[in-house]
């Protein structure tokens, strides 16, 4: 449990900008499905790297 | 040529003539009459009591069936975010596909994945993302006057606050 508690904090505490990226895909994603504003920064981040 | 025919067969009266208040209320009553005339000794026989029957059976397999869904939604959401607490990247993103990939309304499963990506998304790791800014761009290392700033005030280092004060007490000696 302690274990698994550590790696969830170093994980939260340096996620790779591309994990950040999916992250922020995930929650527009289910943001959406459910009707719920998202922030504009994690629309933004959701959409970096994206093709135009 | 209709509207005269019809006018003359007296067809083309108002409805609302013929289903006025009163003619309303002895049609409802008339219809309350023949239901229960039925109705009512139709409901003490067995094939009432077996479309009961069928009714709780079809309400109990939508519930069983809305369990066993969510179920097996919560099994894989718990697997997803397994993945997503691993210290491996690519663990991490295969763990954020898979909850990605699951798909529902419901507001309280939803409010899980916004948890489950909060973690990676919430710079104060606060719960709270309506106070949270995207992470700023890396700024130069200070260099050694960077903490002379502010209006001509002084600002303290984080670290080695002993030097700087020595040397605020030294150049405030040497002005006076």
């Amino acid at each position: 449990m302690s274990i698994r508690h550590t790696d969830r904090e170093s994980a939260a505490r340096q996620p790779s900008e591309k994990v950040r990226v999916a992250a922020a895909r995930v929650r527009v994603d289910s943001d959406r499905q459910v009707r719920r504003s998202t922030p504009q920064w994690i629309k933004d981040l959701a959409n970096t790297g994206k093709k135009q | 040529m209709g509207w005269a025919l019809d006018d003359g067969n007296n067809r083309l009266s108002s409805p609302s003539a013929k289903l006025g208040p009163v003619d309303f209320a002895s049609w409802w009553t008339d219809l309350m009459g023949w239901l229960g005339s039925w109705l009512i000794p139709f409901a003490q026989t067995p094939g009432f009591a077996g479309i009961l029957a069928v009714v709780a059976a079809v309400i109990a397999f939508w519930a069983s069936t809305r369990n066993s869904r969510k179920e097996r939604w919560w099994k894989r959401a718990e697997y997803a975010l397994d993945r997503t607490l691993s210290t491996d990247e690519a663990e991490q993103l295969v763990g954020l596909a898979m909850l990605h990939s699951l798909r529902s309304r419901d507001q309280r499963e939803q409010d899980f994945i916004k948890a489950a990506t909060d973690v990676f998304l919430d710079p104060n790791a606060d719960g709270d993302d309506t106070d949270d800014v995207p992470p700023a761009e890396p700024v130069e290392t200070p260099g050694p006057a960077a903490h002379v700033v502010d209006a001509g005030r002084p600002k303290p280092p984080a670290h080695g606050f002993m030097r700087w004060l020595r040397r605020q007490w030294r150049q405030g000696k040497g002005t006076r």
